[in-house]
């Protein structure tokens, strides 16, 4: 027998399929939905909605977008030379927000990764491809995550990439700002003294 | 009350948990297929560092507290860099990290997997040719099993004894069988040629510096590689089943 009027019930069981929501989070937000005015819970539910009927993949470069390209392809601003390669869209705003880039970027969807079962047929490489025949393209930075399956991924596309002529940089990998040297790894150290810059 | 242990291994696979920890599976040098769950490991200025990447040689330091393996240390002992900075070799490894994953079971295993696997690590960092990781792939495969005692019979029908003057490989007998021996029309029989179950012998009894000495034709590697994960999957299933209904139970 459930504890909860068969609705309430309905919200826990859904809530709980978000990710970090256990039965208590989402008993709580549960209870909140129902003491807010019908309006704001009409609010909320159409904008679940529309993530999910107006969003959809950039034509480009794989980004989250309304339409068929999405912003920043359209931004006829951009430096079209230049490429920023991201395995998954929050990265990309990320980097917008460092407001140090203004070039184009290309979401991959996902890193290599054999030990997941994810290999390069299964990620938009074939599209950044397409986007490196085209001539415009002068440099493509690779943005991936500093572990074994970002490795992999940059290792594949620079080689790809190297039949094009074109330059493929990587971003710099070192000790974070506000930390501490003496509790950086080996590793970290070492990537950081190999891409030591002059001042 | 929980006890404080050390133990050193390989990691094997990496998942994410919650929005900043991770859970690692290791396979480890005294205790098997081990996992734990390291907190706060994906944010950047996490003390874990890069002792979790994966394919790294790590030694931990953890306890046990409600049925979980909490992390509390991780020093690098051999980063495996080499290994990591060429895709391909990087690929094998992955690959091999995956089968070991699916095929061991937790908290329990043969510790001779773990010094197998860093005899193939440290093979396929000192190799130079990308043709020959295949076949070192394939030794490896042979190895684990054998070593798990589920090694295929490849020197005579494996009902009999007997050496076959033709052969099949039985998926469910784990080996070759004779003409006498076959059931026929069995759906676990594969023609197996015996100069091709020669060299899988080979693959399984010799150890992997030796291997550089003997040359094998590409159809050992092909045929033995599609042969042997057939083999792994036939005999991993019921024992995925067995792991599913003992963790419903």
């Amino acid at each position: 027998m459930s504890q909860y009027p068969e609705p309430l019930e309905k919200l826990i069981k859904e809530l709980k399929k978000l990710p970090s929501i256990g039965q208590r989070t989402a008993e709580r937000l549960a209870f909140y939905l129902l003491n807010q005015p019908e309006e704001n819970a009409m609010l909320l539910s159409q904008a679940v909605l529309d993530l999910k009927t107006k969003i959809r993949l950039c034509r480009e470069c794989f980004n989250f977008s309304e339409e068929e390209l999405c912003t920043i392809c359209k931004d006829g601003h951009r430096d079209r030379s230049m490429i920023c390669v991201i395995s998954h869209p929050p990265e990309l705003w990320k980097i917008e927000r460092c407001n140090g880039y203004h070039g184009l970027y290309h979401v991959l969807g996902g890193l290599i990764s054999p030990v997941n079962d994810v290999h390069p047929e299964d990620l938009h490489i074939d599209g950044l491809m397409r986007r490196i025949e085209g001539g415009a393209v002068q440099e493509v930075i690779l943005a991936l995550d500093p572990k074994v399956e970002g490795e992999a991924t940059s290792m594949y596309l620079a080689r790809r990439i190297k039949t094009y002529g074109i330059s493929t940089t990587r971003i710099a990998q070192g000790v974070p700002i506000g930390r501490d040297l003496e509790f950086a790894d080996e590793l970290t150290l070492n990537r950081a003294l190999q891409g030591r810059v002059s001042i | 009350m929980s006890r404080i242990k050390k133990t050193a291994g390989f990691i094997i696979r990496s998942i994410n948990y919650g929005d900043t920890s991770r859970i690692i599976s290791v396979l480890s040098q005294d205790e098997g297929k081990v996992s734990f769950m390291a907190k706060g490991a994906r944010k950047i200025e996490s003390k874990f560092g890069s002792a979790l990447e994966l394919l790294t040689l790590t030694e931990f330091v953890y306890y046990q507290k409600e049925g979980l393996k909490l992390l509390s240390q991780a020093s690098t002992l051999n980063p495996y860099s080499k290994l990591k900075s060429d895709y391909d070799r990087l690929e094998v490894a992955l690959r091999t990290a995956r089968w070991l994953q699916r095929l061991l079971e937790e908290d329990h295993g043969e510790p001779s997997v773990f010094l197998i696997y860093k005899d193939f690590l440290e093979m396929l960092c000192s190799m130079l040719e990308v043709e020959h990781f295949a076949l070192y792939e394939l030794s490896f495969k042979l190895k684990v099993l054998a070593s798990m005692g589920l090694a295929p019979t490849l020197d005579r029908c494996a009902l009999c004894n007997k050496a076959p003057e033709r052969s099949w490989f039985s998926l469910e007998k784990g080996g070759l069988l004779c003409q006498n021996c076959r059931s026929g029309g069995e759906a676990h029989e594969r023609p197996l040629n015996l100069g091709i179950a020669k060299g899988l012998n080979m693959l399984l009894r010799l150890p992997f510096e030796k291997l550089t000495r003997i040359k094998l034709s590409q159809d050992v590697t092909a045929i033995g590689t599609k042969l042997i994960d057939e083999f792994t999957s036939h005999h991993l299933r019921p024992l995925m089943q067995q792991r599913k209904h003992l963790a419903q139970n």
